[in-house]
């Protein structure tokens, strides 16, 4: 008996010896139920750690708009891996290889603390300079979801993280892989960015000018600067080849390209950040866009270990606070997150004409302000503007809209911008109308909320169209169609301009639009 | 009027290669952790009082610091800064050219921060010309590290008033085992003995060493921090 146990467990460790010591360490994804979403993609993931909900939120957020719901791999936490762990998946020291000044983690310490040291004790374990934790777990995260991929039969996956920023509908990705396939065939790709490069903090994009130097690897300046590892060809409209780059937000990758990332990993092992490793397996095929399609979020924080950004961290608790569908893009401060299910920028280009058109220091009632997205706009790019923004919790089936803007209002503290938080009705209209008057009147998908009744619809738009010189009216193909069909007869005896048709929602499977109609008082 | 820190930011130059503004040019080691393992052997010659010493020891909790200090009033501050500091050795002798005795000259007042072995026309290196004299024991680094079986120091830190480079070169050996040397410049011309920036910067890329960063004013004092070039070129080349 004894015998056998020693048998099984000599064979067990046979087994444990013959697997790469990386591949030990990478983690399985549970629980996967996503159907594919986008042709030609046969599977999403968005790589998130357990401790980090709220970036969850806000990163699904922006694919739910475009009715895409990626599985959301559960992130290896760099801080939280074993010491064994770290050991097993850096780059061992071996003669013939470059010494460099490297990051280890001492084993014969108790606490995770790093050394900065010069390459040169044999199969010690080497990271890249100052190498943290938080960048060896978001590697091991990729290779984890790749290994996946892989055991999965998947000839093409889309990998993201949790910092996207989603800025046209990402069911582009179709197109742009047939594209590609007919550019360069099929076989001749392994790995499509969805952007055009890694973006700063300020917007700008931050080209990488070569290779980062790998033990393992020829770290020569004329190789590492070579075209090889920096040129960069435009092979349409929209495609690019591309070298090395920062930044691994948003991937697709094919089979071929899932099979030399793991081959290389098996064997070298992890040594820099991911997106500095990434491009070096030989032979891999890597290409862009000439646009951001989907990429890093400007103000995301890093899970990495840098520093982060305080607006991040407030606005990715506002999404976790309110998990129900949000309806307007987020307007904080100069930065747009457009993780809403309704198409706003459209909309605010129309009115925009409108707007560039009123006296300096115009006034703004925003009715059913929603997300105050066009009144912190209009705010913003018009600092001498004052808005007033009215919405309430519990109105019709929005329960969080009060709430929600009170505490946009607060983030984004402008001092021209007003939220009153009440639900209105005609009497308030008339009485509004009493004490004041306003340049412009936003009443964007808003009266048939207000009251389903038509008579009482004729009623409010009666009043709004006294409240303001402008008064700007979205009507709906879907929804409240008796009001539509009055305010477009309005509009005829009015002689309303018809500002724009839009399409509303991002979901590609939606067909509602809107009308935006400008009625003009006769004295303006 | 207090001089504000804009004025005092403008008023520190900078070269080498990472620099940020600074509103004091002291105990710059703040560059220093990114070369060395989490354990290494750590001289400071002139530890003064141990303001620096004790984030030193703080932040190599696992590494083994040698603190020098002649000055009997401030050794006295820094041995009881030290005091339940293991790792940390507060040694009360001047770090010199030569073994034996040496006057150290002392500012007097409250103000001794600057004391130096070396003395010119009754100054001291700061300038100052009331100084104390006291008799103090004085070894040569390497002979000190050889008795103490010491054969490494990863970290040179000196501030000696004046004598840096003479201490360098009379210690080549613990000097080629140094990854990081941070060291008080000397800018100004009130004292032929002390060895001016320059040179010290010549002689420290002779043996070896890239500059990474110099804060300093014009025409005074500053402090510059040295990294053995096989890791400077493996970071930035």
């Amino acid at each position: 008996m004894k015998d056998d146990i020693l048998a099984a467990a000599q064979s067990a460790h046979r087994v444990y010896a013959s697997v790469s010591s990386l591949e030990r360490h990478l983690k399985r994804a549970e629980r996967k139920s996503e159907p594919p979403q986008i042709p030609g993609v046969d599977f999403l993931y968005m790589i998130n750690l357990d401790a980090r909900p709220e970036k969850y939120a806000l990163a699904r957020r922006y694919l739910e708009a475009y009715g895409i719901r990626p599985y959301r791999f559960s992130a290896v936490s760099g801080w939280e891996l074993s010491k064994r762990a770290v050991q097993d998946v850096g780059v061992k020291f071996r003669p013939g290889m470059t010494p460099l000044l490297a990051t280890t983690y001492p084993t014969d310490v108790e606490e995770m603390i790093q050394s900065h040291e010069l390459m040169e004790e044999g199969d010690k374990t080497y990271f890249a300079h100052c190498m943290p934790l938080g960048a060896i777990g978001c590697a091991l995260s990729h290779i984890s979801v790749l290994q996946d991929a892989y055991d999965a039969g998947y000839q093409t996956i889309w990998v993201m993280e949790d910092d996207i920023e989603v800025l046209d509908d990402p069911h582009r990705i179709s197109d742009l892989v047939a594209e590609l396939d007919g550019l360069v065939g099929p076989d001749r790709w392994d790995v499509l960015f969805t952007d055009v490069d890694y973006r700063t903090a300020a917007g700008t994009y931050l080209p990488a000018n070569g290779m980062a130097k790998r033990p393992d690897l020829d770290c020569r300046p004329e190789t590492r600067f070579s075209e090889k590892y920096t040129k960069t060809v435009q092979i349409s409209p929209n495609l690019r080849k591309i070298a090395a780059r920062f930044g691994t937000t948003s991937m697709v990758i094919r089979r071929s390209g899932i099979a030399k990332l793991l081959a290389f990993f098996k064997a070298r092992h992890i040594f820099l950040p991911h997106d500095l490793d990434n491009h070096l397996p030989d032979g891999i095929q890597r290409y862009g866009l000439t646009f951001d399609l989907v990429t890093n979020m400007l103000h995301s924080l890093s899970d990495i270990g840098a520093a982060s950004t305080r607006g991040g961290r407030v606005i990715e608790s506002f999404v976790e606070q309110y998990p129900e569908p949000i309806y307007q893009d987020l307007v904080v401060g100069h930065t747009i997150y457009r993780i809403g299910t309704d198409v706003c920028d459209t909309r605010y280009a129309l009115i925009r004409r409108v707007l560039d058109g009123l006296p300096d220091g115009f006034s703004v009632l925003d009715l059913g302000a929603a997300q105050g997205y066009f009144s912190f706009r209009t705010a913003t790019e018009y600092p001498r503007s004052s808005c007033v923004m009215i919405e309430a919790d519990e109105t019709s089936y929005y329960a969080h809209h009060g709430s929600m803007l009170r505490d946009l209002c607060q983030m984004n503290a402008l001092p021209n911008v007003v939220h009153v938080n009440k639900r209105i009705d005609v009497a308030d209209l008339q009485e509004m109308n009493r004490t004041s008057h306003y340049h412009v009147v936003f009443a964007m998908l808003v009266v048939h909320l207000m009251d389903g009744r038509l008579r009482e619809q004729i009623r409010i738009l009666t009043e709004l169209l006294k409240l303001g010189d402008n008064v700007i009216v979205e009507v709906a193909n879907d929804v409240g169609v008796l009001h539509t069909a009055y305010v477009e007869y309005l509009s005829d005896t009015l002689r309303a301009e018809v500002l724009g048709v839009v399409k509303r929602h991002k979901d590609p499977a939606s067909t509602a639009t809107g009308t935006l109609l400008w009625f003009r008082s006769r004295t303006t | 009027m207090e001089p504000s820190v804009e004025s005092d930011r403008s008023r520190f130059k900078f070269e080498g290669l990472l620099g940020a503004p600074l509103t004091q040019i002291n105990n710059l080691n703040q560059q220093a952790p990114s070369f060395l393992p989490y354990n290494p052997t750590i001289v400071e010659v002139g530890a003064y009082d141990g303001t620096g010493t004790v984030s030193l020891a703080h932040a190599y909790r696992y590494g083994r610091i040698f603190a020098f200090e002649p000055n009997p009033r401030a050794f006295d501050v820094l041995a009881q800064r030290l005091e339940g500091q293991a790792h940390v050795t507060a040694v009360p002798v001047a770090i010199g050219p030569s073994n034996g005795t040496a006057t150290l000259h002392i500012p007097s007042g409250t103000d001794d921060v600057s004391a130096s072995l070396l003395q010119h026309g009754g100054r001291a290196a700061n300038g100052s010309s009331d100084t104390r004299p006291v008799r103090v024991p004085v070894v040569v680094l390497d002979d000190w590290c050889g008795q103490q079986g010491l054969t490494r120091v990863h970290f040179l830190r000196l501030d000696a008033g004046g004598i840096e480079m003479r201490i360098l070169q009379s210690s080549p050996r613990i000097l080629s085992t140094a990854l990081v040397v941070v060291s008080k410049t000397y800018l100004g011309r009130s004292n032929a003995a002390v060895i001016s920036f320059p040179l010290l910067k010549q002689y420290l890329e002779r043996e070896g060493f890239e500059l990474l960063s110099h804060w300093y004013e014009e025409g005074a004092q500053g402090e510059a921090t040295f990294v053995r070039r096989i890791l400077y070129d493996s970071i930035f080349r």
